[in-house]
């Protein structure tokens, strides 16, 4: 048995650079803006062009797709959970490089006995975030089993893996061979806490870096 | 659209919207509470509204719509639920339903009944993450208690190993040997208490399923239990104790049942041993089979002080044990619970008919003829 986590990011580190697959995770290259803009710098040129994509948040109830989504967009966290029903959608504004990206993040109802996730919601999505609980393991079996009906019912689309509630301590054994499967099909694990905010501005400007044709 | 007709939508917390064109859309019934809260310049608008402004999911279901529409479509096509956010924090769940009726494209926004029900979702919600997080630390509590057992194992059996040497190269001297056969017994006692926690444990751990035994290789509980009374015959013999076996038998009686040989010898053993601990000189223990249809129902009975009621409803559970014996772990009549209905048994105590205790079980007999999942 190894320690799950430490496989984990161990293989998220070394995977920084440009990785194998057609859905996998590539640092990006291009200059990404995201912070307020430093007032002794020249202000940024008009984007050349601005574009709009659907991002879809997915993964099983409670493990903090809203709080992502409200730690990205309001910069907040609420330690209070309140389930989702349905899509909810916010809108952010970036900038990758010098393109212009509304980013349409659709906050989707965790998938449970209590309640199936249509694929409607997914149809025009241009990628996804994958939502996993470190300190529940049976997160990563729901969002494989997400991933597997995204990928039958919209096709094959840029996704990352969010590895959430990095602050609480977890601990997961997993056979080796569990990641390596998941890392053949071009998974890549980013980890992030919406309650602290570590790696999730990075996590949706990775993927943003990815959507520009 | 007539005003009762507007009116009696709006009551019914329904927007009807009509396409004007491209994403445009004019109100034609009265505005309902809900989207006064969320969208207070509608009224403004004329026939101008662009719900997909303010509506982030309209936009992509309006774009749905249009082609369902342009199709000439008369079946509903239905968004799905969504939930929109007020001013006071106070979230609102909607669907939307586009429609188009005698050439008319409509778009329909309720509140759906989904928005009564959400509580209960948040509640089942809930349940299932303190579920999770009890079965969580349940877990983390086993492995601890399995990695001290095993910690204490290892020196055990070596200590118990040099004492073995010790007694059989006669290393002590005789006023010592009285404390070596202490020592001896002390540490068999403690081997038996981490076998049974492990035992208690390692089969709690395993789901519930009656297990499919066949029947040519299920034990024979008749011969489990005389083989238990006869290894414990001595030590009881010591107090004047005897235990005997009484098995109700027929002509073309079979005593094989669905279980494992080793394990049915344990609940024998536990529940034998259990009846010894209060037994007094010139008492009998006695071990009772009978055969039912597709059971055999076995008892241990004795002689002694029985069990209070406070006592008998807790007997089972684990760590379950009587005031007036300290040093007794409580895990055995635990494993035999866990044991008899994993194969699909039953166990149970009453008072025994002449005084004393009666500790019963009953277990299946095994399968015929079955070839799938058997167990050999």
């Amino acid at each position: 048995m190894v320690d799950f986590w430490n496989e984990l990011f161990l293989f998220v580190s070394q995977n920084a650079t440009p990785h194998l697959g057609a859905l996998a995770f590539r640092a990006p290259s291009t200059r990404i803006h995201t912070g307020p803009v430093n007032p002794a710098e020249p202000p940024a040129a008009e984007p050349s062009r601005k574009i709009k994509r659907k991002v879809c948040m997915l993964g099983t109830f409670a493990v903090g797709k809203t709080s992502l989504i409200r730690r990205y967009v309001r910069g907040v966290f609420d330690e209070k959970y309140l389930t989702t029903m349905g899509a909810k959608v916010d809108k952010k504004n970036v900038r990758v490089a010098d393109v212009g990206v509304d980013l349409l993040l659709w906050d989707l109802n965790g998938e449970d006995r209590f309640q199936a996730l249509s694929m409607e919601y997914a149809r025009g999505a241009a990628g996804y975030l994958l939502v996993i609980d470190r300190t529940r393991p049976a997160t990563l079996e729901a969002a494989h089993a997400l991933q597997q009906k995204v990928l039958h019912a919209v096709g094959p689309l840029p996704f990352i893996v969010l590895v959430n509630k990095s602050d609480l301590p977890g601990h997961w054994d997993r056979q080796p061979g569990d990641l390596d499967a998941l890392r053949a099909g071009g998974w890549v694990f980013v980890e992030t806490s919406a309650r602290t905010g570590t790696g999730v501005d990075e996590a949706f400007m990775s993927l943003a870096s990815r959507l520009i044709d | 659209m007539s005003a009762v007709l507007s009116r009696l939508l709006s009551d019914l917390s329904i927007a009807v919207l009509e396409s004007t064109g491209g994403r445009s859309f004019a109100l034609v019934s009265d505005i309902p509470a809900w989207l006064d809260a969320l969208w207070p310049t509608a009224r403004s608008h004329g026939e101008a509204l662009e719900p997909g402004e303010t509506f982030l999911f309209l936009d992509d279901f309006i774009d749905r719509a249009i082609a369902h529409w342009e199709a000439g479509r008369e079946e509903p096509l239905v968004s799905g639920l969504w939930t929109e956010t007020r001013a006071d924090g106070a979230e609102i769940l909607l669907e939307a339903t586009a429609r188009c009726i005698e050439g008319r494209p409509l778009l329909l926004i309720h509140i759906p009944p989904e928005q009564q029900t959400r509580g209960i979702f948040q509640q089942a919600r809930e349940q299932r993450l303190a579920y999770e997080h009890l079965l969580d630390e349940i877990n983390k509590r086993e492995i601890l208690l399995h990695c001290i057992v095993h910690d204490l194992s290892n020196p055990l059996a070596g200590i118990r190993g040099s004492l073995k040497l010790m007694e059989q190269e006669s290393m002590v001297s005789p006023d010592g040997d009285e404390l070596l056969r202490i020592s001896l017994s002390q540490t068999e006692k403690m081997q038996r208490s981490i076998r049974g926690i492990l035992e208690a444990f390692s089969v709690d751990a395993r789901p519930l399923m009656p297990s499919i035994v066949a029947a040519d290789v299920a034990p024979d509980i008749l011969l489990c239990a005389h083989q238990v009374a006869a290894s414990m015959a001595a030590t009881a013999a010591l107090r004047g104790v005897a235990i005997q076996v009484e098995a109700a038998t027929s002509a073309g009686d079979t005593w094989r049942v669905a279980g494992e040989a080793e394990r049915l010898e344990r609940v024998f053993f536990n529940l034998v041993a259990n009846a010894l601990r209060y037994a007094t000189e010139g008492e009998t223990i006695t071990l009772r089979l009978i055969a039912e249809d597709a059971y055999i129902h076995a008892s241990v009975e004795d002689q002694g002080p029985g069990v209070s009621d406070a006592m008998a409803s807790a007997l089972f559970t684990r760590f379950a044990r009587g005031d007036d014996r300290p040093g007794q772990a409580g895990l055995g009549l635990y494993f035999c619970r866990i044991t008899v209905e994993q194969w699909g048994g039953q166990i149970g105590y009453r008072p025994a008919a002449g005084g004393g205790a009666c500790f019963w079980f009953r277990v299946p007999r095994p399968a015929q003829g079955l070839t799938l999942n058997v167990k050999r």
